[in-house]
């Protein structure tokens, strides 16, 4: 379930919430694309969720900050970004991991179905993190549904160059899935 | 053709999505729930108690040796103060980047502040260096001139003042070569960024999707 962004317009709207409640809400509404973004920078699940928490205190520390110039969502996909970076730079994780997972079969069970979902999600997290970063996270912003414009704001880049990084990173992708295929 | 460009996006759109795992998430934002109550009051850094340790072992070897220092409390006590000092000032962080920075802004911020920390960790290695030097000296001119030796008391102290000097560098060290492989890594980073800044991107092609101007 996806939140609607709050924008500078509706802050007034926002400003009687409690600082609590406006957490739990754009943190609860955006969950699951947080720890999918935790997922692209990290390989293991522990280090996902440990990421994942970082964010979460991060945004929760940052909240008071907020001035409104953009959404919320926005804020907290930026945090998630720079919070991740620190992380990348304080472990001095592999800048283009040889991911092994890029093949490792789900053995968790499930449906047929589900089970090739799960394979084709690990596959493609596999080969988005393989991408440089500056692609990673253009490509999953843009795989979150935002528009060129939020991306933009997100990453504090050009609206031209969102499309520009974006086309690079699809090619990269389909490179690499090539490469698998063949 | 920008159909099937479409038809791709969505379709990888659709796996990246997939494999929602909703209990290990509720649990894991419960997990944070906790955290974040908890952290509410604000954490001590590690180096305040690197240097309170430092102090504290200081101060208590003065304490019980007092009787045999003669003149020396005042020298082993500026050489701790010194130590001290070092210890603060090459474990002191330069606080975080702004959170809400621009991505790039951020990394190159937080390079910024990793050298400022690797220069204060380089001065506080002279200090603890300038200290070694100072206590080997003295030990070396009050043996030679045969200097109020009278019992191992004498030489316990400053023998503890000269271990704490060498743990303080021995922590240095470590702080010092973390921070240079990390100021390491976050260089590569902004490479990153930079060199994509300098090529010359295409600023238009088939496969762009802009979901907004649909």
């Amino acid at each position: 379930m996806a939140i609607e962004p709050i924008t500078s317009d509706v802050r007034s709207e926002t400003s009687s919430e409690s600082r609590e409640a406006l957490y739990e809400r754009v943190l609860t509404g955006n969950a699951p694309a947080i720890r999918r973004l935790a997922a692209s920078y990290t390989t293991t699940a522990s280090d996902r969720d440990d990421l994942f928490q970082e964010i979460a205190i991060a945004f929760w520390q940052a909240l008071p900050a907020f001035r409104g110039d953009s959404s919320l969502r926005t804020y907290l996909f930026r945090i998630a970004h720079n919070r991740s970076l620190a992380m990348l730079s304080r472990k001095r994780l592999p800048l283009d991991p040889v991911d092994d997972g890029l093949d490792a079969p789900d053995t968790r069970p499930g449906p047929e179905e589900q089970l090739l979902e799960r394979q084709k999600h690990n596959q493609l997290m596999a080969m988005i993190r393989r991408l440089p970063i500056p692609y990673r996270q253009v490509i999953t912003l843009a795989f979150e549904g935002m528009d060129y414009a939020e991306i933009a704001d997100v990453l504090g880049i050009e609206i031209g160059n969102v499309g520009a990084r974006l086309t690079r990173a699809r090619g990269l992708l389909r490179t690499l899935m090539k490469e698998k295929k063949g | 053709m920008r159909n099937d460009y479409q038809r791709e996006f969505e379709s990888l759109q659709h796996s990246w999505k997939a494999n929602e795992e909703e209990s290990s998430l509720s649990e894991l934002q419960s997990r944070v729930r906790k955290e974040v109550t908890s952290r509410r009051s604000t954490s001590k850094p590690a180096r305040f108690f690197v240097v309170a340790f430092l102090w504290t072992t200081g101060l208590l070897l003065m304490a019980t040796y007092r009787q045999y220092l003669h003149g020396n409390l005042g020298f082993l006590a500026l050489a701790m103060g010194l130590l001290v000092l070092a210890a603060w000032l090459g474990t002191s962080s330069s606080g975080s980047a702004p959170l809400a920075a621009k991505p790039q802004e951020y990394i190159r911020l937080r390079a910024e502040n990793k050298t400022r920390e690797l220069r204060r960790t380089r001065i506080a290695q002279f200090i603890v260096v300038l200290v070694l030097a100072i206590l080997l000296g003295a030990t070396w001119f009050s043996r030679k001139a045969d200097l109020h030796i009278a019992s191992w008391q004498d030489e316990l102290l400053p023998a503890g003042v000269l271990l704490i000097a060498l743990a303080t560098s021995a922590i240095l060290i470590i702080v010092r070569g973390s921070r240079r492989k990390e100021l390491a890594y976050l260089r590569e980073l902004n490479n990153q960024f930079e060199s994509l800044d300098h090529q010359s991107l295409p600023s238009h092609s088939p496969d762009l999707h802009d979901p907004s101007q649909e």
